[in-house]
């Protein structure tokens, strides 16, 4: 298992750095600077502001500049937030991004698991098309038309949760946001374990359990264990996605998340900003698919065998 | 098979565990939190929505009108804005000019206090106006206040910050000389680059001094807390001299990207005013709330440029014709529901000193005539029937209403035989675009005023005015009659000479002037003193709330 491991971080690392270099090139090639607004700067007053930001110095000389301060884990000072480090805004924004997508997992997570459970175990021949019907629901709807749906019905018409607003994270501003960010992942996770689980209801051991006689739910954990597998996978990449905020989301609840600096930094040009978010993101996902692969690897042991030198 | 089978139950066991976990954490297990209507019995709050965030709360690194509107609460500037965005004196208590019109000296307020208690002194001024000046700050508009001897000099790095006209007489009084008379140079002192800065938080602090823990500041309130793209919060300042004047307690600037959403919050009382309307739901809005929504006239022009260097856009008949075509009661009443005036003139109406701008001669001809002079003017230059046909590119930046805007237009030139093709890029591509200046046909421009005079519109044209003259125009007279005003001394002749360039610079149609902007804001009928103004200013300072 350590060497599975090992294999896997040693193909990480590089892939980091290729990501990262690709991201400071091409954020260059977009035409425009962080000082291109509106109102037009002075010539003389926007070449200063580009000399005091070093962005005046050759590419490959501010690229170099960039991987030591991030060597020294410094992401640099915002361009648009100039009264922050990146590092200072990610330190508010990514917890809050990641606890409300943690939710939305555990709950798409908990509530797809059940729905496909539901949908697999159902007797009658409609059970599973209503759990399929029900996800592709799920997942045709974009957030952008659930999220003010659910600010109008539960904000605006029952008055029972807040529209709006973080409030320093009290959970009724969470319910809405973390609902609007589960909804689809409910749909997905519930269609993949239905197929699965059904897959795997028909496989020969799982024969071979009913004919011994076993209990309902000792079947039904053998099935799961199977089952599993396709969900995992899902869940690693979404997991790094949802964790790392959601633009819409986040502009339609109005949270302090890291969603919006994904967009506004690279509209704006905040160079560091951007590099930063992709570092996060990166890093994420490249995080998660370890973890996906060990549990993979953990779920079925062919996984771990394959990886072995032959 | 090798384990037992009771093992397998702990993957369940694990599943349901982890269920129960989960639905714990979303119980009502976390404290409730007040709602604002608890919040609100005990201390006046103004929930204030804005379409952004503060990029900074440096005045001078600050660029955008939401910064302007924080630091305006925050700082007070010898001279301030009231209710109705006019200047009224602010720390300075009185001032008076030589005979030369250069140099003035301003009485300071015995009362003026920093939110620590110490007391705001001429110094702080001067420290202030050094600091902008000093190109190690990077100030971004420093040359707003290019009008101070020596200043442009200093921020390019030509002169040190000493040498620059600002100094402290005594304890209460403040010199300030000027490169040249500037008529508007009281109404620039308003701006959030003419605030007065306390020097030793920012010698303490460096560029921190601006966290809440650190900002000294002496407007009528102070900052408590700001977290990005959530809120950010501002007390009442006990130590500024008309507190016991200021109703509010707290104000909360709430930044909401999401227009419709914030409509939403508003409806829901989370919030009691926003500056902004999504246009495409401004029927619904006149409709359900009516006694909220004020739309008022706003200093800002909206236009597109020609691109004057280049044929066939450097021919005035060219320029005429395709301004004169335009349907601009269509573009103000139906793409932009109403929350546009059509343009008419390059200075908006409503600048106090200037009176009525100068307008297009053919505003009050009749369509038909205008586009049978269209026709004629762009046969003359060379176009139409038996020329050649008249190509467009039309640049904008990104959004729905430019682009509906430009496809309008697109369809107005029609008539004339005039092909258009429409070029949008993002916001940022778009002025990098403007500033590098490549040649261009037509490009989507705008102007919101700096401070209120017809100088600061009408500068745009001029043809030392490098970064701003977008079109490129260069026309001797203008340039003379834009000298001939600054250095006038009578307000009377100013005005008759601005007036003068304007028709010249409408005459010519460099600019062709589409628009000029309202302010539409939602204010809820709770919130009492909040007066519609042409700067779309509302200071907390002047403002209640109603239970």
């Amino acid at each position: 298992m350590l060497r599975f491991f090992l294999s896997r971080v040693a193909t990480a690392v590089p892939a980091f750095f290729i990501i990262v270099a690709l991201a400071f090139f091409l954020m260059r090639l977009a035409p425009g600077g962080p000082f291109d607004t509106e109102r037009a700067l002075d010539p003389e007053i926007a070449k200063n502001l580009r000399h005091i930001y070093r962005l005046d110095l050759p590419l490959m000389q501010q690229f170099w500049l960039y991987l030591q301060s991030l060597a020294h884990g410094e992401l640099g000072p915002s361009l648009h937030w100039r009264d922050f480090t990146v590092s200072e805004l990610f330190a508010k924004a990514l917890p809050i991004s990641a606890a409300l997508g943690a939710k939305a997992m555990l709950v798409a997570i908990i509530a797809g698991t059940a729905l496909g459970l539901v949908g697999a175990m159902s007797k009658v021949r409609i059970g599973p098309h209503a759990v399929d019907g029900a996800a592709i629901f799920g997942i045709v709807l974009p957030i952008f038309v659930v999220a003010p749906l659910l600010q109008l019905g539960l904000g605006l018409t029952l008055h029972v949760l807040p529209v709006g607003g973080w409030n320093d994270g009290a959970w009724q501003n969470q319910v809405l946001p973390v609902t609007t960010l589960a909804l689809p992942q409910i749909a997905i996770v519930a269609r993949l374990m239905q197929a699965a689980l059904i897959d795997a209801l028909a496989m020969p051991h799982i024969r071979t359990l009913r004919a011994f006689g076993m209990p309902g739910y000792h079947i039904y954990v053998h099935a799961l264990r199977a089952a599993f597998a396709p969900v995992v996978s899902y869940l690693g990449l979404a997991a790094g996605n949802v964790l790392t905020g959601s633009v819409v989301v986040e502009t339609i609840f109005g949270i302090p998340g890291m969603g919006r600096y994904f967009v506004d930094g690279a509209l704006g040009r905040d160079y560091t900003l951007v590099m930063g978010t992709v570092i996060v993101v990166a890093a994420a996902v490249l995080l998660f698919n370890l973890i996906v692969d060990l549990i993979l690897a953990w779920l079925d042991p062919r996984v771990r065998y394959d990886s072995r030198p032959r | 098979m090798s384990r037992k089978p009771g093992q397998h139950l702990g993957l369940f066991r694990l599943f349901f565990r982890v269920a129960a976990v989960c639905i714990l954490a979303f119980g009502p297990g976390f404290p409730a939190k007040a709602g604002l209507a608890g919040s609100a019995a005990a201390k006046m709050v103004w929930h204030r929505g804005e379409l952004g965030d503060p990029g900074s709360l440096d005045p001078h690194k600050a660029t955008t009108l939401i910064e302007s509107n924080i630091l305006d609460e925050l700082f007070e500037g010898l001279v301030t804005l009231d209710a109705r965005g006019e200047i009224i004196p602010g720390v300075a208590s009185s001032w008076t000019v030589d005979t030369g019109r250069t140099v003035y000296d301003f009485k300071l307020r015995s009362d003026a206090k920093w939110s620590n208690g110490d007391k705001v002194v001429p110094e702080d001024f001067v420290y202030a106006f050094r600091r902008l000046m000093a190109p190690a700050t990077g100030a971004p508009y420093a040359n707003i206040l290019y009008t101070l001897k020596n200043a442009e000099k200093i921020n390019k790095g030509e002169l040190p910050v000493e040498t620059l006209g600002v100094r402290a007489v005594d304890e209460t009084t403040l010199e300030i000389a000027l490169e040249q008379p500037a008529p508007y140079f009281v109404s620039q002192l308003a701006h959030m680059t003419a605030k007065p800065l306390h020097r030793k938080s920012i010698e303490t602090f460096g560029s921190d001094f601006v966290r809440p823990a650190h900002m000294v500041t002496n407007g009528p309130f102070m900052l408590k807390e700001f977290t990005p793209n959530d809120r950010l919060v501002l007390i009442k300042n006990p130590f500024y001299f008309d507190s016991a004047h200021v109703a509010l307690d707290e104000e909360i600037f709430y930044s909401l990207e999401d227009r419709s959403a914030a409509v939403r919050r508003f409806m829901a009382g989370e919030i009691q005013s926003y500056d902004d309307v999504p246009v495409e739901q401004i029927a619904f809005v006149r409709a359900h709330l009516a006694e909220a929504f004020k739309v008022t006239p706003n200093l800002g022009s909206y236009f597109y440029a020609f691109d004057t260097r280049h044929k066939p856009f450097d021919d005035r008949r060219v320029r005429q014709a395709l301004s004169m075509v335009i349907d601009r009661q269509f573009l103000a009443e139906r793409i932009w529901g109403g929350t546009m005036d059509p343009g008419y003139s390059f200075v908006p109406p409503g600048v106090e000193t200037y009176g009525a701008p100068a307008t297009v001669a053919w505003k009050d001809i009749d369509p038909y005539q205008r586009e049978d002079e269209a026709k004629r003017l762009l046969a003359e230059a060379g176009f139409g029937p038996g020329g050649q046909k008249l190509e467009v590119e039309i640049r904008l930046n990104n959004s729905e209403n430019h682009r509906a805007t430009a496809v309008a237009i697109a369809d107005m030139w029609k008539a004339l035989g005039v092909g258009t093709r429409l070029l949008a890029t993002d916001a940022t591509t778009h002025y990098a675009f403007l500033r590098a200046k490549p040649p261009f046909d037509v490009a989507r421009s705008g102007w919101f005023a700096d401070y209120p005079d017809a100088q600061n519109f009408l500068f745009l044209g001029q043809s030392d005015n490098q970064a701003l003259n977008v079109a490129s125009f260069s026309n001797k007279n203008y340039d003379r009659l834009m000298h001939e005003a600054q250095v006038e001394s009578s307000p009377e002749r100013r005005r008759a000479i601005l007036h003068e360039a304007e028709a010249l610079l409408l005459d010519e149609q460099p600019f062709l002037v589409l628009l000029t902007y309202r302010s539409r804001n939602l204010v809820s009928p709770k919130l009492k003193g909040w007066e519609p103004n042409v700067l779309d200013n509302h200071p907390g300072r002047y403002l209640s709330i109603l239970p």
